[in-house]
């Protein structure tokens, strides 16, 4: 069964088309890599999925069509990781991943024990344990997109939507952060559509691809068939060549006039 | 309503102490008797001191006698029994009841605009609330003293509602200074206006301007039955809403993917604190400071999460303007500092001190 499936998808940023009909079907817990240079329109796409932007076109979430849900039932559908996390002053990490459960609180509620049992339970997944009373703004970038990530756990999403979350970590943590969100979605059948900037590693870690260019749909398909050193070459106006790995295709980029 | 969970996780079994204190339950305990204790002490404090040379005793007697059950007589006259009854003691009540609200929307507002600098004062709601006060006390008569609150929201909303038009045309709302400036701005006029007014009817300007400088009134119960209805549903409401302006702290796209309504929530809770100061500033005037003041201190010490904030700053910013109008009725005796007066002599250096803060935090 598809969890994730978009048709005919159109976004408007101010006066400006940003996503232009776009289509497409992810399974139940498959990872898809959004890819594209910058301006492509994979933030947007991200927006819209999660439902924080209007947009015209179909969108459905686990077989239901997502217009007819409200923000909350949205909310506990899909999850998002932004790119740059805002952290609040004077609030503790525990305080912060228990934001999750909003979506699962009636309107002026607080969170049941139960609720306070699932945030201890992601808090213990994640290995959190020793960050949960410290400030979350005194975390560095990898224990901040940690605390994150549970917290978007704590929405018990069918769908986690990520965007660039690895593009401010150095490569040891880029591997620690996506090794676990692999992790997790084999483990809870978790979808993942993710924007990614590094071609290598979204070739690792994806099922599938999509090549964005300006709001459109380029390719859509396994690595190996859409990270082909001329599609690139064109997409992105780059030089590179594409090595074949067993882990998947690595994408190097050459130097114009080397040699 | 408990503020953060306190749990027996495997983390406390560590030898590893965790940096930052741990919110316990004794911890909840202090911090809850420690707000009541000091709004007590001071709502006494407030009852003690004034010129009509009521001892402490018999005060403590008088307000004994008063609880159901209880049989003691204090030795005041009929006319130091009414000193108390009927001038003293709304006074310190009024000066909580302001405290607290303009404090607690002060938070509110801090809250939903994401701006430490947020202020009934310097958003001009105070000044705008001024304007339509004034209209309404230079109408005399025909609009009544229950007109007054009405015409001070009126004033109070167009205010709010044009600073924050204003702000969010520069760098799309997102700069804390951009907004103070706007409010700064919206104030001035409004407050030209309102000296307008004034001047215009000037056999009320005697009321006027001493009700423009802040001064928390002397005419018995009145001015509190005036205002409790709207301050209630104000306080009420804010309660409400602690959790989610802990959620609206996360930015609005992260707010809206948790399942809330950043806009509806902002436009919910400015009205219900604006509701709340324009109450109080028309009865009290133009008291600044308390919300910047309060709000900041009460984050330093007992963090910034506002189930614990609105609540705490209720009882602190109460308590801390009915201390501040005990040293207004003392400090030059027998005559009256204006209390806006003593809350702008020390909240202006407070509010340089939450900007170097504040740009820290930016």
């Amino acid at each position: 069964m598809n969890t994730l499936e978009c048709r005919l998808l159109n976004v408007n940023r101010g006066e400006k088309l940003v996503v232009r009909d776009l289509s497409m079907s992810v399974e139940k817990g498959h990872w898809v890599a959004l890819v594209g240079p910058n301006g492509a329109g994979k933030t947007t796409l991200l927006h819209a999925v999660a439902g924080l932007l209007p947009s015209t076109g179909d969108i459905w979430v686990a077989g239901q069509d997502v217009r007819k849900l409200t923000r909350k039932q949205y909310a506990q559908q899909v999850a998002l990781m932004p790119q740059q996390p805002s952290v609040p002053a004077g609030m503790s990490v525990r305080e912060l991943i228990a934001l999750g459960r909003t979506p699962y609180l009636g309107r002026f509620a607080t969170e049941s024990s139960a609720d306070k049992e699932a945030v201890e339970a992601e808090i213990s997944n994640l290995d959190l344990e020793r960050f949960a009373n410290r400030q979350a703004d005194q975390l560095s970038g990898g224990e901040l997109q940690r605390v994150i990530l549970a917290r978007a756990l704590c929405q018990q999403p069918q769908i986690l939507l990520l965007d660039e979350p690895t593009s401010a970590l150095d490569i040891g943590h880029q591997q620690v952060v996506l090794e676990l969100v692999d992790h997790l979605r084999h483990e809870r059948e978790i979808t993942v559509l993710a924007a990614m900037h590094d071609l290598t590693l979204a070739a690792q870690y994806s099922d599938q691809i999509m090549l964005l260019a300006q709001g459109n749909l380029v390719e859509a398909g396994p690595p190996r068939t859409v990270l082909r050193a001329d599609q690139i070459g064109q997409t992105y106006n780059a030089k590179v060549e594409v090595l074949s790995r067993e882990s998947g295709p690595a994408v190097i980029p050459v130097r114009p006039n080397s040699r | 309503m408990t503020s953060s969970p306190t749990t027996r996780s495997a983390s406390s079994a560590e030898p590893v102490a965790a940096p930052a204190p741990v919110p316990g339950r004794r911890r909840q305990v202090v911090r809850w008797v420690s707000a009541l204790g000091v709004l007590a002490a001071s709502l006494l404090i407030g009852a003690f001191v004034g010129p009509a040379g009521l001892s402490p005793k018999d005060i403590l007697l008088e307000l004994a006698g008063s609880l159901p059950f209880v049989d003691v007589q204090s030795s005041l006259t009929a006319q130091q029994q009414a000193i108390f009854w009927q001038i003293r003691l709304p006074r310190v009540v009024l000066g909580a009841i302001v405290g607290a609200t303009l404090a607690v929307s002060g938070a509110a507002y801090q809250g939903v605009f994401r701006n430490p600098l947020a202020d009934p004062y310097l958003l001009g709601v105070s000044a705008g609330a001024g304007l339509g006060a004034t209209i309404a006390i230079t109408q005399g008569g025909s609009i009544g003293h229950f007109g007054v609150p009405i015409f001070a929201f009126v004033g109070g909303i167009v205010a709010v509602g044009a600073t924050y038009a204003l702000g969010a045309t520069v760098g799309g709302g997102q700069s804390s200074t951009v907004i103070v400036l706007a409010g700064v701005a919206v104030a001035a006029f409004f407050s030209a206006a309102q000296t307008f007014v004034q001047q215009w009817f000037d056999d009320s300007l005697q009321a006027v301007y001493s009700w423009l400088l802040g001064r928390l009134s002397t005419n018995g119960w009145t001015d509190i039955r005036v205002i409790l209805p709207y301050v209630l549903v104000s306080w009420v409401v804010l309660f409400l809403y602690r959790r989610i302006l802990d959620v609206l702290a996360v930015g609005d796209v992260e707010t809206a993917s948790l399942g809330i309504d950043p806009a509806r929530v902002r436009l919910i809770v400015v009205l219900t604190a604006t509701l709340g100061t324009t109450a109080v500033v028309a009865v009290s005037g133009l008291i600044g400071f308390v919300g910047i003041i309060i709000p900041h201190a009460v984050r330093l010490v007992f963090g910034a999460s506002h189930r614990i904030l609105l609540p705490l700053s209720m009882a602190f910013g109460a308590a801390f303007l009915v201390l501040t109008d005990a040293a207004a009725r003392t400090l030059v005796a027998p005559a009256e500092l204006p209390i806006g007066v003593v809350t702008a002599f020390l909240g202006a250096p407070f509010f340089l001190f939450v900007l170097r803060r504040g740009r820290v935090i930016s």
